[in-house]
């Protein structure tokens, strides 16, 4: 199944993921009981952004204020990575 | 609750001693003699009891974990072929229903084992698999999967004249600070002979168990904060090397090492645990010890772990 993200959509993450930080990484475990991962940098930064419904943009603006990098450079990546939240059942549209 | 009537065999004037052990005082109609000397019994009751008493089969709704471990709510239980049916309960309570012809050393084994580390769980408590020594006055602990040489190093430290905290189950309470386990390291035969010890001269832990108790004499009396994690791995390599590991690695590690690990079930309890192992990762520095298969010995492992806390005398201080 795939993901599609569209501007103007707003997206959140999961309110009940338990997530830790060790070492500036912030760790967590998934929707599958016992499956951990990881995010750093830009993605622990992206994910704590996604506390609140964030659109693709409002991502990109954030990011960009944050890392020496235009909304335009990041927003691939920005992209890519919320592919893989909503990929995982990590993040919904809100 | 369904476990508290009935299950209480009928025992003739039945044998209860106290004992102390991870700082809670154990009532028990078993004989514990690998916790040392008894103690009086408390006013008020005993923080921990350990019956005899008959288990029916695992309760239907219970999830069943492997190797015949199971967990539901506040009970954890388990049954080994040969040896008997255990349940652990609420951090309080443990009931043993041996089979006939056990082997009371291995029904001791696994009580004090498997039924006391997953009590200690359900204390709030991340229960690692290895053993701890003291440095100053904190813990260093020593984790690694069965076979790595756990024991032997402690053995080895203890000649050394290091005091060894805990062996096989470390109990790492909620301040971060290591328990001390039972006054002795457990051998296999093999060990015992390459550190010259005689096993003739040692218990044997029970029938079913080639391995050895050496008992070892402890100063300490308190918990100590525990400030190294020492994680043995193996490699083809031909150096040993010590790396720090940090965030998700470090989880991991503590994951992979935490007592019985498959009893990390349901989301409540792995929070819980991601917690703990967080809180640990951020006082303690982890790091792997990754051993040459072929050259490995006691004696190199504990020189290089020494040296590596040598060096760092006190994490805490490096990253102020």
């Amino acid at each position: 199944m795939t993901h599609q993200t569209s501007s103007g959509t707003a997206y959140v993450r999961r309110p009940d993921l338990h997530a830790v930080e060790m070492d500036g990484e912030l760790v967590m475990m998934g929707q599958e009981q016992g499956a951990y991962f990881g995010l750093r940098e830009v993605a622990a930064s992206i994910w704590q952004h996604l506390a609140e419904p964030r659109t693709v943009e409002e991502l990109c603006d954030l990011v960009s204020s944050e890392y020496d990098v235009t909304p335009e450079g990041c927003r691939g990546d920005v992209v890519a990575f919320l592919h893989e939240l909503l990929g995982k059942g990590l993040a919904t549209a809100a | 609750m369904g476990t508290e009537e009935g299950t209480d065999r009928v025992t003739p004037k039945a044998v209860r001693s106290v004992h102390r052990c991870y700082g809670l005082t154990i009532e028990s109609d078993i004989l514990l003699p690998d916790l040392g000397s008894t103690v009086d019994a408390p006013e008020g009751g005993s923080d921990v009891t350990v019956r005899l008493g008959d288990l029916g089969p695992r309760p239907a709704e219970a999830a069943a974990l492997t190797l015949g471990l199971w967990r539901l709510g506040d009970r954890i239980g388990f049954a080994v072929p040969g040896t008997g049916a255990f349940l652990v309960e609420a951090g309080r309570r443990i009931v043993a229903d041996p089979e006939p012809d056990a082997d009371p050393a291995a029904v001791r084994l696994y009580v004090l084992g498997t039924a006391l580390g997953a009590l200690m769980s359900q204390r709030n408590h991340l229960v690692l698999h290895g053993n701890a020594f003291r440095v100053g006055d904190a813990a260093a602990v020593v984790v690694g999967p069965s076979g790595a040489g756990k024991s032997t190093l402690a053995a080895e430290l203890h000649r050394r004249g290091i005091e060894v905290l805990s062996d096989d189950v470390v109990p790492v309470d909620p301040h971060g600070r290591a328990l001390l386990g039972f006054p002795r390291i457990k051998l296999c035969e093999d060990a015992a002979d390459r550190l010259g010890l005689d096993t003739t001269q040692l218990d044997r832990v029970a029938r079913s168990v080639p391995k050895f108790q050496l008992p070892v004499r402890r100063t300490t009396t308190d918990p100590l904060p525990v400030r190294w994690v020492y994680v043995l791995e193996r490699h083809t390599g031909p150096e040993l090397e010590i790396e720090p590991a940090s965030g998700m690695e470090a989880f991991s590690l503590l994951h992979e090492n935490t007592y019985r690990n498959e009893l990390l079930h349901g989301r409540e309890v792995l929070d819980q645990h991601l917690v703990q192992c967080a809180q640990l990762a951020a006082q303690a520095r982890i790091s792997r010890v990754t051993r040459p298969v072929h050259t490995m010995t006691a004696e190199a492992t504990a020189d290089a772990i020494l040296s590596d806390i040598a060096a760092r005398e006190d994490p805490t201080q490096e990253s102020a």
